[in-house]
């Protein structure tokens, strides 16, 4: 077992440990949705997030490539999103892609910088602090009350 | 109850209109357009390009799937009952359309200068870091970085994913604007027609792979943030300069219509104070100052380390929201500036020795790259261009007569501040002709704002409606399809290109030079590319394009110029071996932009491979490397080797 699959590990277990807070924690008083997409796209990105370590050591390309792109161009920009909700999904996905790209560019210089080149270990440090995020989050928003009346889902 | 005293047909009628449902147009337009695109592709002769570009072999079905688009569009804009999402989805996939096109056709990436960024980022995942005195893109290296990264985590090469960049790029584009739109107003219609109109008009703007293209995209956001969440109250302070020139202005505007009142008919000069410079509010609200804060600053910085002038036109927008009353952060502006003027420190190194920093001289700064090229070029060429200044010409337009059509004290004036905001860059600096296609680029956004107004605005004739913006939306895609492939003759890269052009950096001994007619060429393309610099630090020399190389722009090349441009490359070469890559990219471009007159190349290229100074050492299809042997002719010339196989993997 490798440094890349101790780190991968933690991030699977933090997401787990994620999605366990939030079940245990108190839902926010907003109401959601009746089809809660942004919660699911949310418990989703964390999923992935915390597992995309171990895909994309040991998965097929197949797999791998959706898995990294998602894990790295969506999930670092979601977990700072998710603690500002924007009411408009769009909005928030054009937000998280642009913290994301942010995150991405500023992270790649400061390794570049460093000599310190290793992509897959950052994705999966990226996972072990994003996927616990999105996990409690996502879990969060699906327990919150459902809107009562014409509440569409999000966006 | 049926009145049964009407007449026969309006009892008839009426059961029919009210069993067709509101979205049954829309379940049949939006899929039928998109498979008329799907069903274009197939039939696409690539080779069969004329100069025209790929506008002249796409088939009549991607036209008409552009106008099914636009008439879905059209239909659900006037009707009340269709909501902003309906919309979004026409323009999606209208971007699909007009974006997703080209990667699905070219099996490699459009634009000979995407490769250089391809190189970068390879260079970046070998070796793990970068060589600050290679070029400027290792001294701005957070997209090449990020770039580099992706490459790695996925598994995919960027030249890959760089034929993707461009409809990825395009969304992010098209999000920018929405969530700009979002932070102007809360009609979402509106939002969605802004966005749809910015996918229409955007041909000019940068979608491949580069910085910028990451940087506009990452510049909108931060200007949407201060919008939003930076918006000032009563008694902030960011209002006192805007009211410092409202007043004067406003005492003005009415002196000269109480002098004139026919001036009144015009509707231009604002009567009240309120009138100028608009007093729509914020569609948000106020956020806490520390997330918004640290949001754009996190956006910001890795703007200033992914590009060099992208960051000047943010600064220039944040001041410009805090002039015009609409952001309450001065402090942001200042900021930016400051990571701006230290990052560029951190590069002075290189740059000083490359470039200058300041250009004061507005008439050359609004000139456009290849002002200095004394044809206009072909025919097809000079449309394409005309057809890229009609666009920017009717958008242009389009915003100014929905901005004037407003009740004046609902009128966004303070947009044209941020319309005009980004040409002050032209002020001080050129970027090398390429500053006048950047200021297009940031101004649009807010002029399909404006112009979004009048795209959504209530009409009693809705027929009427529906058939304008039709026919002017598929005007537009016309237009877009024009520019923006129009001149595919040149952009597209062949693959016989792209593998001499690595077959040069890989095969060629370290210290070798690449000569070329111009810089159309799929060059640098991999991580060796340091090894070929020229003696100055420069990539390459072409005829058409290098100082060194006079006299020949502008003119047919013959068989007699062969020998000097000859010496002139051996003296450029600096004691290490030229090679002299040619390929169809180049002639077409040379010959379309009015470089060279067209047909001329040919005795030229054939004078040049007859020549004994130069060695045939690779050929693909159109595309071949020649030695530039050192000896001059006279002594035994070596027997040609025996070309290569297959290309070998390119890294």
């Amino acid at each position: 077992m490798n440094v890349v699959d101790v780190l991968a590990s933690f991030a699977v277990v933090g997401a787990v440990a994620g999605g366990l807070r939030g079940l245990a924690g108190r839902p926010p008083a907003r109401p959601r949705p009746w089809l809660p997409v942004r919660d699911v796209l949310v418990l989703g990105l964390g999923a992935v997030s915390g597992t995309s370590a171990i895909v994309i050591v040991h998965a097929p390309p197949a797999l791998r490539i959706p898995v990294a792109a998602v894990a790295v161009l969506l999930a670092p920009g979601f977990s700072i999103v998710v603690f500002r909700h924007l009411g408009d999904l769009l909005d928030e996905l054009a937000l998280a892609l642009a913290l994301s790209f942010a995150v991405l560019v500023l992270l790649g210089a400061l390794v570049v910088s460093l000599r310190w080149w290793d992509p897959v270990a950052v994705a999966a440090v990226l996972g072990i602090v994003t996927a616990p995020i999105l996990t409690c989050h996502g879990v969060l928003g699906l327990r919150s009350p459902v809107l009562d009346g014409a509440g569409g889902a999000d966006g | 109850m049926v009145d049964l005293r009407r007449a026969p047909e309006e009892i008839r009628v009426r059961p029919l209109r009210r069993a067709v449902p509101w979205w049954a147009a829309h379940a049949v337009l939006l899929p039928a357009g998109l498979v008329l695109w799907v069903i274009s592709l197939p039939g696409v002769n690539l080779d069969a390009m004329t100069g025209f570009g790929l506008v002249s072999v796409l088939p009549v079905t991607y036209f008409v799937a552009l106008a099914v688009l636009c008439v879905g569009f059209a239909i659900a804009v006037v009707q009340r009952r269709s909501g902003h999402r309906l919309l979004l989805g026409y323009t999606v996939a209208t971007l699909a359309v007009l974006h997703a096109t080209s990667p699905l056709l070219y099996s490699t990436p459009r634009y000979p200068y995407v490769y250089k960024h391809i190189a970068v980022m390879r260079f970046i995942d070998r070796a793990g870091t970068v060589d600050r005195t290679v070029d400027i893109y290792h001294n701005w290296p957070g997209f090449f970085a990020a770039g580099a990264f992706v490459a790695r985590a996925t598994g995919v090469d960027p030249m890959a994913f760089a034929n993707w960049a461009d409809p990825l790029f395009a969304a992010c584009g098209a999000l920018g604007v929405y969530f700009v739109a979002r932070s102007l107003t809360a009609d979402r219609r509106r939002v969605a027609a802004a966005v749809w109109l910015y996918v229409l008009a955007s041909c000019t703007s940068q979608t491949y792979l580069a910085p910028q293209s990451l940087a506009f995209f990452l510049a909108l956001i931060v200007l949407g943030v201060a919008i939003r969440w930076l918006a000032p109250s009563r008694s902030d302070r960011s209002t006192l300069v805007l009211e410092a020139v409202d007043r004067p202005l406003t005492a003005l505007s009415r002196r000269l219509l109480q002098r004139w009142p026919v001036l009144r008919r015009i509707r231009l000069l604002p009567e009240l104070r309120a009138e100028f410079p608009g007093t729509v509010p914020p569609a948000a609200g106020r956020e806490r100052s520390p997330f918004a804060a640290a949001v754009l600053l996190l956006l910001s910085a890795a703007v200033v380390v992914s590009h060099q002038l992208s960051p000047v036109f943010m600064v220039v927008g944040l001041l410009a929201l805090f002039v015009l009353g609409r952001s309450r952060s001065w402090s942001s502006p200042v900021l930016v500036a400051v990571m701006m003027a230290a990052w560029v420190g951190v590069s002075y190194a290189y740059v000083s020795l490359h470039f200058s920093l300041f250009a004061f001289d507005l008439f050359s700064n609004v000139q456009g790259v290849r002002s200095d090229v004394p044809s206009a070029g072909s025919a097809a060429h000079q449309t394409v261009g005309t057809v890229a200044r009609l666009a920017t010409a009717g958008m242009l337009g389009l915003a100014a007569a929905a901005w004037w059509s407003a009740p004046r004290h609902r009128r966004e004036t303070f947009i044209w501040g941020l319309v005009s905001a980004p040409a002050l860059v032209l002020l001080v600096q050129s970027y090398g002709g390429e500053a006048i296609y950047r200021v297009t680029m940031f101004a649009l956004p807010w002029l399909c704002y404006l112009a979004s107004r009048i795209v959504v605005a209530p009409i009693a004739r809705r027929l009427l409606g529906a058939a304008v913006v039709s026919v002017a939306g598929t005007l537009g895609a016309v237009l877009f399809v024009v520019n923006y492939y129009g001149s595919d003759q040149f952009n597209r890269v062949r693959a016989e290109e792209v593998l001499a052009s690595a077959w040069f950096e890989t095969h060629t001994p370290p210290g070798s030079v690449l000569a070329y007619l111009n810089g159309n060429w799929p060059t640098p393309l991999t991580a060796e590319y340091p090894k070929h610099l020229n003696v100055d630090g420069n990539w390459g020399a072409g005829v058409f394009s290098d100082e060194r190389f006079t006299g020949y722009t502008g003119r047919a090349l013959t068989p007699a110029d062969v020998a000097p441009i000859l010496t002139t490359m051996r003296e450029m070469g600096g004691g290490g071996t030229v090679y002299i890559g040619i390929g169809p990219a180049q002639i077409s471009d040379a010959e379309q932009v009015g470089l060279t007159p067209p047909g001329s190349l040919g005795p030229f290229l054939a004078a040049l491979n007859a020549d004994p100074d130069t060695r045939l050492v690779f050929r693909d299809g159109d595309a071949y490397v020649l030695e530039l042997l050192p000896e001059p002719a006279g002594a035994a010339a070596p027997v040609a080797p025996p070309l290569p196989s297959p290309a070998p993997a390119i890294r």
